[in-house]
């Protein structure tokens, strides 16, 4: 289904009806909104529920999309969006659970590894909805200061101040995870 | 941290995560790196900081089969409505347009004032200074140049160089009523151009729209 095509090139047709156009951007697209939304919401299956969303919202909102290059920049922001909605909706979301260590024996390395990624989400969850999206937005989709404050509709300075917060707030969470497991203090 | 005494630290300073996200401009980010290489303890806060973003590399969605986005759009596709064919949006009236108008529009007044100051307009159209009077002409151009600064300013020194006071009852009465009608125009016009600025800014930006 994938093409070459661009994405204002698709987003013509699609606006003319063309489900199939639709179609290519859904999938060209997809791994981006599901990545920004499970690291928004924590949950592999909210994401997806999130995605599903945002891509109908995209195809009833299409028509007013008046820069049809800039349909990744509206994804981000629809992403975002749909995904505080969802938190909002039901704050229980944030599966804490999904993430935990099973009963599962592991090695010691890999239990670390898993404590740490853990602690991670656990970490990221915790900031405040609008810190995390500018935080998911720079640290993992690596947008600029500038993508980000168009996206979220906020001054770069607003940027610069929420990110580091939540920098802030990370690294006194992280503290002890910080450094690799293997170079972790002992009295971990 | 050590460093000079009352020296800054960068790692202090507030363009810190700016210089650690490469968002400064090329001579702040020599300047902090040349910093850096000197001062121990902002190379260190560095590496702190460079931690955390490789920590944060670990927070990543369970991998999916390729397939999973084909399957994605099947499902998703079942419930998208069709719809009919929906035209372009109109296409907007973009800051380079209002520019180049607003600009014309400066110079217009400027023109016009300077016409007036200099009485060439009379000269230039006789047919028209039959038919409105000179009075009635010099006032509109009056109005229409004093809608800038610039242009009232040039008008305002036309009126002192050449008065174009009217003698008698006619002129004066034209003059007010060019001075009238002109001035409902100005406001009709500035209306309208208020009106075509509210429209554009109220026009969704390609990505702040679809909340």
């Amino acid at each position: 289904m994938s093409s070459g095509e661009s994405d204002a090139a698709l987003v013509q047709r699609a606006r003319q009806g063309s489900k199939e156009a639709f179609g290519q951007l859904v999938v060209r697209y997809r791994g981006l909104v599901v990545a920004v939304a499970y690291r928004m919401t924590g949950s592999a299956a909210t994401a997806e529920d999130v995605a599903q969303v945002v891509f109908l919202r995209a195809w009833m909102q299409l028509a007013s999309l008046h820069d049809a290059a800039a349909f990744r920049g509206w994804l981000y922001r629809l992403a975002v969006s749909a995904s505080i909605d969802q938190l909002r909706r039901s704050p229980q979301a944030l599966p804490l659970a999904e993430s935990q260590v099973g009963d599962t024996v592991h090695p010691e390395g890999e239990t670390l590894a898993r404590e740490r990624a853990q602690a991670v989400r656990h970490a990221v969850l915790a900031l405040p909805n609008h810190c995390r999206a500018a935080l998911v937005l720079r640290e993992f989709e690596g947008l600029s200061y500038k993508e980000i404050s168009q996206v979220l509709d906020i001054p770069v300075g607003t940027v610069m101040s929420r990110l580091s917060y939540a920098r802030t707030l990370l690294k006194a969470a992280l503290g002890a995870h910080l450094s690799p497991p293997g170079r972790r203090p002992v009295e971990e | 941290m050590t460093g000079n005494p009352g020296e800054t630290h960068v790692a202090d300073a507030d363009s810190w995560p700016a210089w650690l996200d490469r968002e400064l401009c090329p001579v702040e980010q020599a300047r902090v790196e040349a910093h850096l290489a000197a001062c121990p303890g902002c190379r260190a806060a560095r590496e702190e900081w460079q931690a955390l973003h490789e920590c944060l590399a670990v927070y990543a969605p369970p991998p999916e089969a390729p397939a999973t986005a084909e399957a994605f759009w099947q499902r998703l596709a079942a419930q998208l409505r069709p719809r009919a064919a929906q035209p372009d949006p109109a296409p907007l009236l973009t800051p380079l347009a209002l520019a180049v108008g607003h600009a014309i529009w400066q110079g217009l007044t400027v023109a016009l004032a300077a016409l007036a100051m200099l009485g060439g307009w009379e000269r230039l159209a006789p047919t028209w200074q039959r038919l409105a009077g000179a009075e009635l002409l010099s006032a509109l151009l009056r109005s229409v140049a004093a809608t800038t600064w610039w242009g009232a300013a040039l008008a305002e020194a036309g009126s002192w160089l050449s008065p174009a006071i009217p003698s008698d009852w006619a002129g004066s009465l034209r003059l007010v009523a060019a001075v009238t009608v002109s001035w409902w125009g100005f406001v009709a016009l500035a209306g309208l151009y208020a009106a075509w600025m509210l429209l554009w800014l109220r026009q969704p930006s390609p990505v702040r729209q679809g909340t």
